[in-house]
């Protein structure tokens, strides 16, 4: 609607003008040269003597249209009237007794005793001979084949070769003679009763081989023989297949019975052949592809054109109104292009990674214990434990030793200096001291009681190690020279060497534990410090190393 | 740790109730999809034009892979969703299995492998069907060869695995189609066997038309956060299959009521299911005494003797099958438009897969259930459980098929 709006109204007369000035020149040309324009007027008929044509033509073309332009019907037609033909012929040998040997046990009917039948009662009337003899009388075969017309001069009739053709009557005997000399000739000699036992069979089996029409086969033998038939064929289809590297859908069909889509093309089961069509259809679609692409620009080129056309008309028109030029309603961004497919790709990629990684972050429980998991997927636990098992036993701690130690004392005289805190709490700052890894990385809901029974032997090794500290504070010099050697202050530290592995930091670990907790067992550890600070002036040197551990971190957080 | 893992794992997930992921996108178009060109090439025409519900939703996340519990109606195209996502996701170039595809019947891997082949044609990627009853030294030579994705039963393929002939390095994806019957109790370990030689993370694609809560509550001890598309049971049967019952006083006349509808099943094709595998014998048999052309099949029959049998029924060579639930699940022959119950399943699960026979993909079908006096009530418990309509049988029953 806005469009029509943009039409003055110049253009439209202009247009008018134009229409009219062809029209005239239309005319003028119709004029001039009548018979250049010859036009079919609608209704008129043509001359009666063109409508004339001869008799049973019309019959005759209705026949073709009837087997020629229904192709579908067409198809099963000519099939169901091929079948019927070879169920004629195959009738005929047998009744005759051609084909019947003693072991077939194919046909339900008893052909041998048909064909004595045949000889006695009837007199023989199924061989083809006789029936081409009995055709001039037998006016059912007479209407089949000789079709004739209402015409009495000219006839219609069949020859041996499928062929409808049309003769004068007097000559029909002699097409008819002709057609029978010519079947004579073609058909292959009667086998010779001996013959046929050996030859039956044989040419069953030919019939298989060629399939070259299965339908017509199958519909001769019982259903039984038929899936018989159809199971050979398919052993053998697998015992080829067994031996190919590739296996396309084709190779495997086995007769199924399935509709597909419109585009389905049945490739060949024959690699090359298959190779081949591919490459064909590849081609085809190049091909369409690059037309597509060819008429896509010459219709934008033209569109172009088009636009600077009107374009510069507009520019004329204006002009001559005296308008101004404005240039800038004229110009049109380009369309914006669409994302490319690589893009899209890409971004496809980036989401199966990030999947992954999702992936990679969880550990389903049926997964535990695979080889390929990743490393930082072992929790603090199983880290632990796999140190623990890959410490030489030299520089293990002896557990057992550990609870042997007389703890009592030990913890008796450990206790005051941990006024506040029980038992449980008492244990989780010796954990700290130890390593971080035993009490900072696990959970604290974590209900794993073996590890920490391991661990509450080994902590209380170390308050037995501990025991003297705050109290008689002699040993200290001693250990802080000791702990000098691996620059680890901590009273407990040079144990820890051995012990468990550092793990990366203090700051890193240490907030997401556990936080007001932690804060706790670090202000117990620093009092501990002071206390031994204050007591050994001689070792103020190596206090100054302390920072390093985090201590002063924690103390900052403070 | 043991202790700590199986607290995580008791987690009760009883009353939980499992729904449809909300961030499931929908795709309506193929093209939409952003797949590979011969494939979409292969979609059409094995004659699929639009995707099916579940199409829509589940081939996008499986191609991003993301675990999926993927749930739709029989014959809406479940086997097709993944097979279009795994086509998509395999490099053909690398020629060892990159997919591997468990389910639960021979003839349901071999069709899975057919539909993988027809789909991928353009793609020419190889799939291989690894099943049980087949010659072992053609399955290694086949996988030696090199298959891309392997369609297979669980025994034969852990056998291969174990014989080191199946590697499952490349292995990116498993699919447990029929996912409910996998994970049962007779397969599960055999799915854990498998699974323990999967690299870890493989993402995991469980697909049925039935999965009922036990199984959806399970699903975290071997998939990491899945998206789950699932259909109310209520939604679960189709419109399309037409369901009836026709009450006999005594078992023996079930007989005589297959025998008066045989005209009606051989309008197209129909699978009749029985109880027991010794029923199917004696069903054909005493159907072929009275002049009826019947072809059976059960799980004792060997394999080759299933092969044939399936085959000619594809390809219409017979029309009426007898057969045992084996058949329940799964297997697609699309000119089946006719169940018969000749005795009703043992579960609630294993209806919708019968009947799911009949009406492939938008076809029409109809479902006959024969049913004794005392049947009738666990039909009732059925037909209440899914919300559905199952009726008398009505004397045109023909005309609906």
């Amino acid at each position: 609607m806005s469009k029509s709006l943009d039409i003055c109204k110049a253009s439209l007369v202009s247009l008018k003008a134009e229409l009219l000035r062809k029209q005239d020149e239309a005319n003028k040309a119709k004029s001039f040269s009548g018979d250049t324009f010859i036009r079919p007027i609608p209704g008129a008929k043509t001359p009666s003597c063109l409508l004339q044509s001869n008799e049973g033509v019309e019959k005759r073309n209705a026949k073709d249209l009837e087997e020629e332009y229904t192709p579908d019907v067409k198809n099963s037609l000519k099939k169901s009237r091929d079948v019927l033909t070879m169920k004629a012929k195959l009738y005929d040998k047998l009744v005759n007794g051609e084909m019947v040997s003693e072991q077939d046990k194919t046909f339900l009917v008893d052909f041998k005793q048909k064909v004595t039948e045949n000889k006695t009662t009837y007199p023989v009337s199924s061989t083809k001979d006789n029936v081409k003899e009995q055709e001039k009388s037998d006016s059912d075969a007479d209407l089949d084949k000789y079709d004739s017309g209402a015409d009495d001069d000219w006839i219609d009739y069949t020859d041996f070769f499928g062929r409808t053709r049309r003769c004068l009557k007097t000559d029909l005997e002699f097409f008819k003679n002709r057609d029978q000399r010519i079947e004579k000739e073609l058909e292959p000699p009667p086998p010779s009763p001996d013959k046929i036992k050996q030859q039956t069979p044989i040419t069953a089996q030919q019939f298989v081989k060629e399939g070259r029409n299965p339908e017509e086969i199958s519909e001769l033998v019982s259903s039984d023989m038929r899936r018989e038939q159809l199971r050979l064929k398919w052993e053998e289809e697998e015992r080829k297949l067994a031996e190919r590297t590739d296996i396309h859908y084709e190779d495997i069909r086995f007769d199924e019975v399935r509709e597909h889509g419109v585009g389905y093309y049945s490739f060949s089961t024959d690699e090359k052949e298959r190779h081949r069509q591919q490459a064909e259809l590849k081609k085809l679609r190049e091909q369409t592809k690059t037309t597509q692409i060819s008429v896509q620009k010459l219709k934008e080129k033209r569109a172009a054109q088009m636009a600077i056309r009107l374009k510069a008309i507009k520019r004329r028109k204006k002009e001559k109104l005296g308008l101004p030029i404005d240039s800038s309603s004229d110009e049109e961004a380009p369309p914006p292009k669409a994302p490319s497919p690589e893009v899209v790709e890409e971004d496809m990629d980036a989401e199966r990674a990030f999947e992954k990684l999702r992936k990679a972050a969880h550990v389903r429980p049926w997964d535990h214990g695979k080889d390929g998991l990743q490393k930082p997927l072992l929790t603090q636990e199983e880290w632990n434990e796999k140190q623990r098992a890959e410490r030489k036993p030299d520089f293990a701690w002896d557990y057992d030793d550990g609870m042997k130690v007389p703890k009592s004392a030990s913890f008796n005289n450990y206790r005051p200096v941990d006024k506040d805190e029980d038992d449980e709490d008492d244990d989780d700052d010796d954990e700290d001291m130890v390593g971080p890894s035993l009490d900072m990385f696990v959970a604290p809901s974590n209900p794993n009681r073996q590890s920490t029974i391991t661990s509450k032997s080994f902590k209380k090794f170390i308050h037995n190690e501990l025991d003297d500290e705050p109290v008689t504070t002699n040993n200290k010099p001693y250990h802080d020279d000791d702990s000098d050697l691996d620059s680890i202050p901590l009273p407990a530290e040079p144990r820890k060497g051995a012990e468990i592995a550092p793990p990366p930091t203090y700051e890193y670990y240490g907030p997401s534990g556990r936080g007001p907790k932690a804060k706790d067992n670090f202000i117990s550890v620093n009092e501990m410090q002071d206390s031994i600070s204050k007591g050994f002036t001689n070792a103020k040197s190596m206090n100054k190393h302390r920072p390093v551990r985090g201590i002063v971190d924690d103390d900052d957080d403070e | 740790m043991a202790v700590r893992r199986t607290g995580l794992l008791t987690e009760d997930l009883s009353h939980v109730e499992f729904e449809t992921s909300e961030d499931v996108e929908v795709l309506t178009t193929f093209d939409n999809m952003k797949l590979r060109e011969d494939l979409v090439r292969g979609i059409y025409s094995y004659g699929f034009e639009r995707p099916s519900a579940i199409q829509q939703r589940a081939i996008k996340p499986m191609i991003k892979g993301r675990d999926v519990i993927a749930q739709a109606q029989s014959g809406t195209g479940k086997t097709a969703t993944f097979s279009i996502a795994m086509l998509q996701s395999i490099d053909s170039q690398l020629r060892d299995t990159q997919v591997l595809c468990l389910s639960p019947t021979r003839e349901l891997a071999v069709q899975i492998q057919k539909v993988v082949l027809a789909l991928g044609d353009y793609l020419n990627v190889q799939c291989h069907a690894c099943i049980g009853g087949t010659n072992l030294g053609e399955d290694l030579r086949k996988l030696d060869f090199g298959q891309h994705i392997v369609s297979g039963t669980p025994g034969r393929v852990f056998d291969m695995i174990r014989r080191k002939a199946l590697r499952t390095r490349n292995i990116k994806t498993l699919v447990l189609d029929e996912a409910d019957e996998m994970l049962n109790k007779g397969f599960k370990e055999q799915i854990y066997d498998v699974y323990r030689f999967l690299p870890p993370a493989t993402q995991v694609i469980l697909i049925s038309a039935t999965l009922p809560h036990e199984i959806l509550e399970m699903t975290n001890k071997f998939m990491t956060d899945p998206i789950r598309i699932l259909v109310k049971r209520d939604e679960l049967t189709l419109e399309g299959i037409k369901q009836f019952f026709v009450a006999v006083e005594r078992e023996e006349w079930k007989f005589d009521t297959l025998c008066d509808l045989y005209d009606t099943l051989t309008i197209t094709q129909a699978v009749i299911f029985c109880s027991t595998k010794r029923k199917v014998d004696w069903l054909t048999e005493k159907m072929r005494e009275s002049n009826f052309t019947v072809s059976s099949m059960h799980g004792d029959m060997p394999q080759k003797e299933r092969d044939a049998i399936m085959k000619e029924f594809r390809a219409g060579q017979t029309r009426v099958l007898i057969t045992t639930d084996i058949w329940a699940r799964g297997i697609d022959v699309q000119q089946v438009s006719l169940v018969i119950n000749y005795d009703l399943p043992n579960n609630r699960e294993l209806y919708i897969h019968r009947i799911g026979r009949s009406g492939r993909f938008g076809r029409k079908g109809v479902a006959i259930n024969f049913v004794k006096s005392d049947d009738i009530r666990i039909l009732r418990d059925i037909e209440q459980y899914y919300s559905t309509q199952i009726d008398e049988m009505p004397m045109n029953v023909a005309d609906l098929i």
